[in-house]
């Protein structure tokens, strides 16, 4: 139904989205998942032209919308689209919200345009809303109301952008409810959504994007319970990382000390592991910086949320240097300590970059 | 010598306010003060820290005394009723008196003082050498000399001297309060001068040091000294004995008296009025001749002549400029100028509608005035110069001048032309505010002189006429730029106007003249105003002969005029258009007696009881209809029927129904209309029963019987117009009426224009005048309701500057002008405000910045100014209606407004809007209409409104481009009325209704576009 070709947008030459190609079969139901920034709005705002892509193509039914003689108003008609913040039409009731479009676009009588909105609104379960305004309902009702609006110009596919992100959390539920009655109808939906788990049961394709690509693409369950790709596993897994280089070897520990203790506050760890963290992180560098020509460390911590696991990794740029198999080292009082609080220790070199990376012991 | 004398002058004066104050019986104020025992229990002012002060807490202590830092506070405070009394020095005080008629001094000194220079102590050797100089001064008589010439009474001017100062050497800083004319004060150089300006020059030409003034509050003199910042005061420092602690004084330079400023007693004004020599030498602002206006506020016309001569002239007096002359003279009525510089027919005009303005004889300038021609326009000058020259030559400029400029208020004599109606329009520009010059009579034509001349030039050159009526300064810019051909406005041919345009021979040379508030007293003594309560004896009225020397008042262009003109030649006559006017007058003793009709009268003193019959039977003349001379068939016709009405008894009927029975009650049979071909249109003024009046919405009155009985007899179709008195025979003459009638009495003068029917009725006149001013009646108990109220000048205004001449008239076409100007200018300023706005919100950078720039200039610049440029420079060269450029003007400058405020509102509507309408499947446009336009229209129209009622006020500049709107018609009014306050107040209610209805009608819009409003009504 929704064909994308080599789909790329900059936002003054910083690439959003890259040589995205992907398509969309009538009856699909796909989540698009990944972290903030990484496009998923923009993508399904290019869907629908909201947003002009720099270059690519997209067919939708074998239209190529991108074309200048294309009537893009009328291939939007086949579109609705539910914004993250509702947009419901301020200057107009409930009910007219939903027969504006009816009766202007479609040429409806008003007549028809009204039941048809009542039984819309029915369905959301909203019907005695009618004559209210878009400032009178609570959060959740608006997007209830703008999902019946979506669906009064009877489309062929729905594009959701976080539809419940500025929700309340005890509204997000009654959204995500009527989302899922339409998924059961048989809609073809496309929902940009953090909802990990409604992303997981309800639709029957899930896209992983990161760095303005599609970085994976699979069934729910493959995605969710065997991700292929790092990225993915890191996401899915809920990886929270922090990242600190070094480019002296007179760098400022305590400033360090300070962020990584802040880093650990945040993700509440136990305040024995921040404490091994810092002592694990202040021996290695003692132990890695007298030996390098050139200072250029960068250390990574990432801290997965699902497994609640803390790891450390250190990456020296320079010649190979293996810490772990130095004789030197072997009596070495910092490398015992390190040894004693870190599990699964391993050591790579590979282009030009000597990387440990270590689990801190619970 | 002289100061005694002045002091008993003004001792004299101040006698007399005290003998009015009791004869007058005004002593039940409370707070009028006449000599010091009076001040014992009142607020008194005084300088902070002088002598004063000292003394109001000692001699009166049990009055309040207050402080003031300035003189003038202290003035502004006693003139505000804030206190009662002002001590200072007599010199200040003098000047204070001399600058405020209703002050006054008390002249029992309160203490005598020595005034001397200060210096600080232990300064022997600069103490020394003063003593010394200060003591030559006294003996060679520089002193007195400076008294004389810095201590005056009247209002003439310093004699400055001039000095020449020594530069070098060592410095003397004199400190001085130079707040206190005439002692010290800052002249018009900016320099510290008076008396002790100049003695502190001598000074220091004696000292042969150089000298700098530092002038400070008054209590801050001696800190100042003290502390060395200047070396000594001189600032009429009484030198006190508390002062010598702290200072060293000189030997006195003059010995001064603390006196007391008092407010005038009431009355004052009456006890000068008697006395007009006291009071015009007494420093009362009575200006009498061209000398007096040397200090004077003096108003002339923005860019005339007259405003140039008064700067050449009076360089010292200040002024002011206006735009009309009615502006300048209603200025001088509220005291806010003392003279107005113009030509003499316009002053001559304006004294006649004004009595209490006078002209000041002498003539400033002697100048020519002449049409004004575009230059290289040579062939019209040519053609102009010659049938000047022919005008001249025929008599015609002199009958002009008899005709237009007359000394009395009879009616002007405007003659009709028939106009050539093709051939090349000759656009001729006025303004029309100066009558007798150039003003708009009551058929809203262009008239008087100038009127009268351009009609000549149309009839010689043979081509039609268009008047273009505007300000007098957008005159010439107007002839530049092409939108008249020439002006005819009473303009004078100076050399600077020669440089931008030609002009002809002149057509009349006039001279500017002064015209000032009459010397009061002046009324009173030349006995114009019969009603004087000092000689009430006088106004009893016994015999008609009594009316020799006072006002009579008398209809206008009626017989009576000439009788009065011509029996008593020193009687003033007093021309009204209605008996109401009449009557009006007389009991606002305006006029002594009034003469008119004695039928008329025997109905007017039913209704008027205070009023009586004077004389019965003053004159006699036989009533007649006017008919055309060339209607020779019609005047047979009539004179027919009178005679067989006469001699079959019908007349006698009617005549007695009208004349011997009470016409007020008498019932006018009904007619049949006929329905003729042959119409007969009848000419009334509607003067009042028995001849013509207009009641319950039909015409009745025995003429009206007579003319309708011929009608009938006839068989014509009866057509009666209304129209003024004097107009009714010119109305015949000129065809627009076939016959006239309204008790119109046969004279030889009349004859000469027109036929005379056989007389039908006598016409007697009867003399009536205020019951108790006529001797036979006056013994009777009158009714004392005789003031005029409030509510009753309110009417007299209404009468005045709305119904006669049909003023009304002006004022609607006015108000429909600004209401089309104001509504036409909104519609194409809103869709222009929408193109601009929809340019500054594109985002190409060319329109963008287009649109940009549009905004800041239009924005910037006066709307004025916009306007004239769109007339006088944009459709320069174009024919086109100046309302429709006021449009255009008023459109542009609001389109800039409102542009910001659409960007405004629809930048204000959430951007989600858009992409919501965008994604359901709605073009740009239709999102634009469907969804961001209804939302942004309720955030704009609050401001929009306000906008548009600021466009509404703003209309009324459009007077500058001939355009006669509501203020331009109120502006004609008062060109002819002279009455400020009525056309002012009715014009600016009109402009409120206009803005609260057109409000309603934005409100109405405004709940319209409310969504919840709408949908709860519509549910």
């Amino acid at each position: 139904m929704i064909r994308v070709e080599k789909l790329t947008k900059k936002f003054n030459d910083i690439s959003i989205l890259r040589d995205i190609t992907t398509e969309i079969k009538k009856g699909e139901v796909i989540s698009i998942i990944g972290p903030s920034g990484t496009g998923k709005s923009t993508f399904l705002r290019c869907l629908n032209l909201l947003e002009t892509p720099t270059s690519g193509t997209i067919f939708i039914d074998e239209v190529d919308i991108l074309k200048k003689k294309t009537d893009v108003p009328k291939m939007r008609q086949k579109m609705g689209m539910v914004f993250q913040s509702f947009n419901l039409f301020a200057h107009l009731t409930v009910l007219e919200n939903l027969t504006i479009g009816p009766v202007k676009l479609l040429g409806k009588s008003k007549d028809a345009a009204e039941k048809k909105a009542v039984e819309l609104l029915k369905l959301v379960g909203l019907a005695e809303k009618a004559d209210s305004f878009a400032d009178e309902l609570s959060g959740g009702q608006k997007q209830r109301v703008a999902i019946a609006r979506c669906l009064s110009m009877e489309p062929e596919i729905i594009l959701f952008d976080e539809p419940t992100s500025a929700l309340d959390p005890t509204m997000v539920s009654e959204v995500l409810a009527v989302i899922r009655r339409l998924a059961k109808e048989g809609m073809t939906m496309a929902i940009v959504t953090h909802e990990m788990e409604f992303a997981r049961n309800v639709s029957n394709r899930v896209l992983y994007m990161d760095e303005g690509i599609i970085y994976e693409d699979g069934a729910p369950q493959i995605i969710f319970d065997h991700p292929q790709k790092e990225k993915t596993k890191a996401f899915i897994n809920r990886v929270r990382s922090f990242v600190y280089p070094i480019d002296s070897p007179n760098y400022d520990l305590y400033a360090m000390n300070a962020e990584i203790e802040a880093f650990c506050e945040k993700h509440i760890l136990p305040k024995k592991m921040r404490n091994n963290t810092l002592l694990v992180l202040e021996e290695l560098l003692a132990l890695y910086i007298p030996k390098l020509k050139q200072v250029a460390i960068t250390v990574t911590l990432a801290y997965s949320e699902k497994k609640e696991t803390l790891e450390l990794m250190i990456e020296a740029s320079g010649d190979k240097m293996n810490l772990l198999d130095d004789p030197a080292m072997a009596d070495d009082m910092g490398m015992t300590i390190v040894r004693n609080l870190t599990e699964n220790l391993e050591y790579q070199w590979k282009d030009g970059k000597n990387t440990l990376t270590m689990a801190l012991r619970k | 010598m002289k100061k005694r004398i002045t002091l008993n002058r003004l001792g004299f004066m101040a006698l007399w306010c005290i003998l009015l104050l009791i004869s007058g019986g005004c002593g039940e104020q409370k707070k009028e003060i006449t000599s010091l025992d009076d001040l014992k229990n009142v607020k008194i002012g005084a300088m902070t820290g002088s002598t004063g002060e000292a003394l109001s807490l000692k001699r009166f202590p049990a009055a309040t005394t207050k402080s003031f830092d300035d003189i003038m506070d202290a003035i502004a405070a006693i003139k505000s009723n804030q206190i009662d009394a002002v001590i200072t020095s007599y010199p200040t005080a003098l000047n204070i008196c001399k600058h405020n008629q209703n002050l006054c001094l008390i002249h029992e000194p309160v203490d005598y003082e020595d005034t001397a220079i200060a210096v600080k102590k232990n300064e022997k050797e600069l103490l020394a050498s003063l003593n010394q100089i200060i003591n030559e001064l006294a003996n060679d008589g520089t002193l007195d000399d400076l008294k004389k010439r810095w201590l005056k009474t009247d209002m003439s001017p310093y004699e400055e001297k001039e000095f020449d100062l020594p530069k070098e050497g060592n410095v003397l800083t004199v400190g001085t309060a130079a707040t206190r004319e005439p002692i010290c004060f800052i002249n018009g150089k900016n320099e510290v001068s008076g008396f002790d300006g100049e003695l502190a020059r001598i000074i220091s030409i004696k000292l042969g040091r150089p000298i700098v003034f530092k002038d400070m509050t008054f209590s801050a003199l001696i800190p100042a000294l003290m502390s060395g910042k200047v070396d000594a005061i001189i600032t009429g420092m009484t030198a006190t004995d508390e002062r010598r602690k702290s200072v060293d004084f000189t030997t006195p330079y003059y010995k001064n008296s603390q006196v007391m400023i008092v407010r005038k007693p009431k009355g004052a004004d009456k006890a000068s009025v008697n006395t007009p020599d006291e009071s015009a030498k007494s420093g009362t602002k009575a200006i009498t001749s061209l000398d007096d206006l040397k200090h004077a506020k003096i108003g002339a016309m923005t860019g005339s002549t007259g405003e140039r001569l008064s700067l050449a002239r009076f360089p010292t007096a200040s002024t002011k400029s206006f735009d009309v002359i009615m502006d300048a003279v209603a200025a001088m009525n509220a005291n806010q100028l003392d003279a107005v510089i113009i030509s003499d027919p316009t002053a001559l005009n304006i004294c006649k509608h004004n009595q209490n303005l006078c002209l000041i004889p002498e003539s400033l300038d002697k100048e020519n005035i002449a049409i004004a021609v575009r230059k290289n326009e040579k062939d019209l000058l040519a053609s102009l110069n010659n049938l000047i020259k022919d005008l001249k030559n025929d008599g015609t400029l002199d009958d002009l001048k008899k005709r237009w400029f007359k000394t009395d208020t009879s009616p002007y004599e405007e003659k009709e032309f028939v106009l050539p109606k093709e051939g090349s329009v000759l656009t001729i520009g006025t303004s029309a505010t100066s009558e007798p010059f150039c003003f708009i009579n009551g058929k809203n034509e262009v008239s008087g002189l100038d009127g009268e001349l351009a009609r000549i030039i149309s009839m010689k050159l043979g081509r039609p006429i268009v008047f273009k009526d505007m300000t007098f300064s957008a005159l010439i810019p107007a002839l530049l730029s092409g939108k008249v051909d020439i002006i005819i406005s009473g303009m004078t041919a100076t050399e600077e106007r020669s440089k931008s345009v030609d002009f002809t021979a002149s057509y009349y040379q006039e001279s500017q003249v002064v015209i000032v508030k009459k010397p009061s007293g002046a009324e009173m003594a030349s006995g114009n105003v019969p009603v004087d309560e000092a000689k009430p004896d006088t106004d009893m009225l016994r015999t008609m002969d009594d009316l020799a020397e006072k006002d009579v008042g008398v209809y206008e262009g009626t017989v009576h005029d000439s009788f009065v003109a011509k029996k008593y030649p020193k009687a003033g006559i007093k021309r009204y258009n209605s008996s109401a006017d009449m009557v009006m007058a007389l009991k606002t003793k305006k006029i002594s007696a009034a003469l008119l009709d004695a039928l008329a009268a025997s109905v007017l003193i039913k209704t008027n009881s205070e009023l009586g019959i004077l004389d019965n039977d003053v004159l006699t003349l036989p009533l007649g209809m006017g008919f055309n001379k060339k209607d020779k068939d019609l005047l047979n016709r009539f004179n027919n029927y009178l005679k067989t009405a006469k001699s079959d008894g019908s007349f006698d009927v009617i005549y007695n129904r009208w004349y011997k029975g009470d016409p007020e009650k008498a019932q006018m049979p009904k007619f049949k209309r006929v329905s003729a071909e042959k119409k007969l249109v009848v000419g009334v003024a509607v003067e009042d029963l028995p001849y013509v009046a207009y009641m319950n919405g039909e015409y009745v009155g025995i003429d009206i019987e007579i003319v309708q009985n011929l009608a009938q007899n006839e068989g014509f179709d009866l057509e009666i117009v209304t129209m003024e008195f004097p107009a009714l025979v010119t109305a015949l003459i000129s065809g627009k009426v076939d016959m006239i009638t309204d008790g119109i009495a046969i004279t030889e003068e009349r004859q000469k224009q027109i036929d005379f029917s056989d007389s039908y009725a006598d016409f007697n006149t009867a003399a009536i005048a205020l019951k108790k001013n006529i001797a036979a009646i006056s013994q009777e108990p009158v009714d004392e309701s005789l003031k005029i109220s409030f509510f009753q000048s309110v009417i007299d205004g209404f009468n005045n500057n709305l119904i006669k001449e049909k003023r009304y008239l002006l004022i609607v076409n006015g108000l429909t002008t600004t209401v089309i100007i104001s509504i036409f200018a909104t519609i194409l300023g809103t869709f222009l405000g929408a193109l601009v706005c929809f340019m500054r919100m594109s985002r190409n950078k060319l329109v963008n910045s287009i649109a940009a720039i549009y905004i800041s200039v239009l924005r910037g610049t006066p709307v004025l100014v916009l306007l004239m440029i769109t007339f006088y420079v944009v459709f320069a060269s174009v024919n086109i209606d100046p309302v429709f450029v006021a449009v255009i003007a008023f459109g542009l400058n609001f389109a800039a407004y409102v542009s910001e405020m659409f960007r405004a509102g629809i930048e204000g509507v959430d951007s989600g809007q858009t992409e919501a309408g965008i994604a359901i499947g709605f073009s740009k446009i239709k999102t634009f209409i469907y969804i961001v336009m209804p939302q942004a229209t309720r955030r704009i129209l609050p401001i929009y409104k306000g906008e548009f009622i600021s466009l509404i006020k703003m209309t009324s500049i459009v007077g500058y481009i001939a355009v006669q709107d509501l203020t331009k018609a109120s502006d004609i009014i008062r060109s002819r009325t002279f009455d400020a306050f009525f056309p002012l107040i009715m014009v600016a209610v009109l402009y409120y209704l206009i803005s609260w209805v057109l409000m309603l009608a934005l409100g109405y819009v405004e709940r319209m576009t409310d969504p919840k409003l709408r949908t709860r009504k519509g549910r």
